[in-house]
């Protein structure tokens, strides 16, 4: 014997539950339509709080912004192309200037018209994109111009710090902080890649002990980009131990990146 | 990163970029012309039908060709009750 | 059905459907972006509209992927399984503008405008791929190969390869393919919906999980992994333990199987069992008997879950519809199933163990009329 409670053996008992059909075609039954009347709103509801309580479980949104502008300075090359801008105004803390990475506007390194006036003082125009205290200008161009009368004649010497070995990860200078987000770890990974394979300066991301970021320039034992080395790190986490040399407020550290150590 | 990585990822490309361009004419040629011979229920001139089975044609074209060289039309299923059924009937 | 196809056979409970469907999707948008900019009001969006889309597409995979084990526990839900290639089809879009985007102006036609229609999504592929030294779609190949490693494995292949069946299983939702393929075959193709589900269980885990910091996220999909088996397990159980073979009767005498009683079954409704290796779905109707294959022909529905109507079988899935003493579809619709041999003994029900093939004329057995008040 069935104990299908839908297959009914006993015709006497009471109030037989009318035998509903669903079928797109027809009409609704009864007690579906009134079970969808109940249910449909629940799923709506279901919509609405996952809609508004998804997007805040992502804490990963940063504050990078952006902003156009003309920016003059002298142009150094290495490790990686930057621009030192001469701070205006009153000199508290210890450099004249402050010190601007430069990338392409794409995925890529300066182009030429900016790389063939290293070492003169140039005007370009580009936008800079800035997070915490680390600024990249992506331009297309420089215009070589006479250095600025009360400039400083020459960037201060760097000052050697000693050998350190720091915990942390490397990021493309320009869509870290710009519009990416989270711009780094694993999901900024491919971005991170490409940004670095063409050419924009990779910033090694470490941390003082109270947390806040601290940015590193990258560099091999002689003081050149490394970015085609690192590419098989790139958002790892890892440990890099080196030189770590000081430059106004920006850091470098020299290393063979055949040492760096994935943590 | 490495360039073995890259070429196979660029011959893959290549690969699926021919079959379904190929796949793509076929599909075009076949939902105007040769899907009545391959199912009766192709009758009339739905657009909206013969638009949305191209995408399903550029992907299983392979089939249809086959399927029109052999002159064979919409199967049937095979299961167990239908292949007793057969060899009952024989 | 075998009358011409048309792109989509409307009827008024699919337009509802669409419409309840679009309108939740829309809301989800809309709710996910409002939602983020009130984090921060100078936000770039369109990082944002990667995820809108990426989790829209995701969630509702959990409710597609829980339509078919609801149905099984609840026959109310049948509703939603009616029109599910729709919601199924509009998943894939969902995960398509996540992985490539989607900008209105560029499509035919709508490029040929004389003004330009602001909507535009960038998709994940572009956004961290383009622009670079390499061709995007080779550097989401060959950017990340580390497939030995769990923490360093790169999740968007994963949302490639989920996103790839789901392709296969939008452009192949039409009946043309159903006739084309045949429904086993067909069904096999979309049961793949579960390597995909695993695949982008592994995207979302080994991706925005990874990387996210926040431990809500992580529950979330968490207990949606675990809803998602239990229901199936669940099911599963329900199914077998209707699968039971027949205990009680008679042994089989001359290839005719004992079933149960007239009384097991309400009047135009079946009762399933499994004679042939397969399930055979025994009709109760107009004082008569009927047994054929419960095996749908348009998506191998359960026809012995379905209804007598209007002097046809009807499928509970999408109304197809056979005649009880041929197996076939009346006219001009094709389909066709095996029937059985079926007699009553008392108040006995035999099925023959042979099918007979689909079409045949096999006459019903009559309930005798002593009986048939009382059943």
């Amino acid at each position: 014997m069935t104990s299908d409670p839908m297959n009914n053996p006993n015709p006497q008992s009471p109030k037989q539950q009318e035998d509903e059909f669903f079928s797109g075609y027809s009409r609704w039954p009864k007690s579906i339509k009134s079970f969808f009347f109940k249910f449909i709103p629940l799923l709506f509801v279901g919509v609405v709080l996952f809609g508004v309580i998804v997007p805040r479980v992502h804490d990963q949104f940063n504050a990078g912004k952006f902003s156009r502008g003309e920016f003059q300075g002298l142009l150094v090359g290495e490790p990686v192309p930057h621009l030192l801008v001469p701070r205006k105004g009153k000199i508290e803390s210890g450099s004249q200037f402050s010190r601007y990475l430069l990338s392409g506007f794409s995925k890529s390194a300066p182009p030429a018209k900016v790389t063939d006036h290293i070492g003169k003082w140039v005007q370009l125009k580009g936008t800079a994109v800035h997070r915490n205290n680390l600024t990249v200008v992506a331009t297309g161009g420089a215009e070589p111009i006479d250095a600025p009368a009360g400039a400083p004649s020459a960037p201060e010497p760097g000052i050697p710090l000693g050998k350190f070995s720091l915990n942390g990860e490397i990021l493309d200078g320009k869509c870290y902080p710009g519009v990416m987000k989270p711009g780094q770890g694993k999901t900024h990974r491919a971005c991170a890649i490409r940004c670095i394979s063409g050419g924009v300066p990779a910033v090694f991301r470490s941390h003082n002990e109270q947390g806040d970021p601290l940015y590193f320039l990258l560099a091999d034992n002689e003081g050149k980009a490394v970015n085609k080395q690192v590419l098989d790190l790139v958002a790892d986490p890892i440990q890099i131990e080196g030189e770590v040399t000081q430059y106004g407020d920006l850091f470098v550290i020299k290393a063979d990146p055949s040492s760096y150590q994935r943590v | 990163m490495n360039s073995s990585a890259i070429a196979i990822t660029t011959a893959l490309l290549l690969f699926f970029r021919i079959y379904f361009t190929i796949g793509a004419i076929f599909a075009v040629l076949f939902a105007v012309f040769l899907v009545k011979r391959v199912d009766p229920g192709a009758r009339g001139w739905a657009i909206g039908f013969r638009l949305l089975i191209m995408p399903g044609v550029s992907v299983f074209w392979p089939l249809f060709v086959w399927r029109l060289i052999r002159g064979q039309q919409t199967p049937t299923e095979r299961n167990i009750h239908r292949l007793r059924a057969q060899q009952n009937s024989v | 059905m075998s009358v011409a196809y048309k792109s989509i056979q409307w009827n008024r409970t699919k337009i509802i459907y669409d419409l309840l469907l679009l309108a939740a999707i829309a809301i989800y948008l809309f709710l996910f972006t409002w939602s983020a900019q009130q984090i921060s009001p100078d936000l770039e969006m369109l990082g944002i509209q990667i995820r809108a889309f990426g989790s829209a597409a995701f969630i509702l995979l959990h409710v597609i992927l829980s339509i078919g084990p609801l149905c099984r526990l609840n026959r109310k839900f049948l509703p939603l399984l009616y029109n599910r290639r729709h919601m199924g089809v509009t998943m894939f879009f969902l995960g398509l503008i996540h992985a490539i985007g989607f900008n209105l102006s560029s499509l035919p036609l709508l490029d040929k405008l004389p003004f330009k229609i602001p909507f535009k999504v960038t998709g994940a592929l572009y956004w961290y791929h383009d622009f670079g030294d390499l061709d995007p779609i080779v550097s989401q190949f060959a950017g990340n190969t580390h497939y030995g490693s769990l923490v360093r494995f790169p999740f968007e292949t994963l949302g490639v390869i989920g996103l790839a069946i789901l392709f296969l299983m939008a452009i192949t939702s039409h009946d043309f393919w159903l006739a084309n393929l045949t429904a086993p075959i067909w069904k096999g193709l979309h049961m793949m919906v579960y390597v995909a589900y695993a695949a982008l269980v592994g995207h979302v885990a080994l991706g925005a999980i990874q990387t996210n910091r926040h431990p809500l996220l992580t529950v979330v999909v968490g207990l949606g992994l675990i809803w998602i088996t239990v229901i199936h397990l669940i099911a599963a159980l329900k199914e077998r333990r209707g699968d039971q073979p027949i205990r009680n009767t008679a042994p089989a005498t001359d290839n005719f199987v004992e079933i149960g009683s007239i009384y097991d079954i309400p009047n135009t409704r079946a009762k399933i069992v499994s004679v042939a290796g397969e399930r055979v779905a025994v009709f109760k109707y107009d004082g008569k008997v009927s047994a054929i294959s419960n095996v749908c022909q348009h998506q191998n529905g359960p026809l012995g879950e379905g209804k007598f109507i209007d002097g046809c079988i009807t499928c509970p899935w999408h109304g197809y519809q056979y005649l009880p003493e041929t197996g076939a579809s009346p006219p001009p619709f094709v389909e066709s199933v095996p029937t059985f041999n079926v007699q009553v003994r008392g108040d006995r029900i035999f099925v023959s163990t042979i099918p007979n093939p689909p079409g045949t004329q096999t006459p019903a057995a009559h309930i005798p009329p002593e009986l048939e008040g009382q059943a």
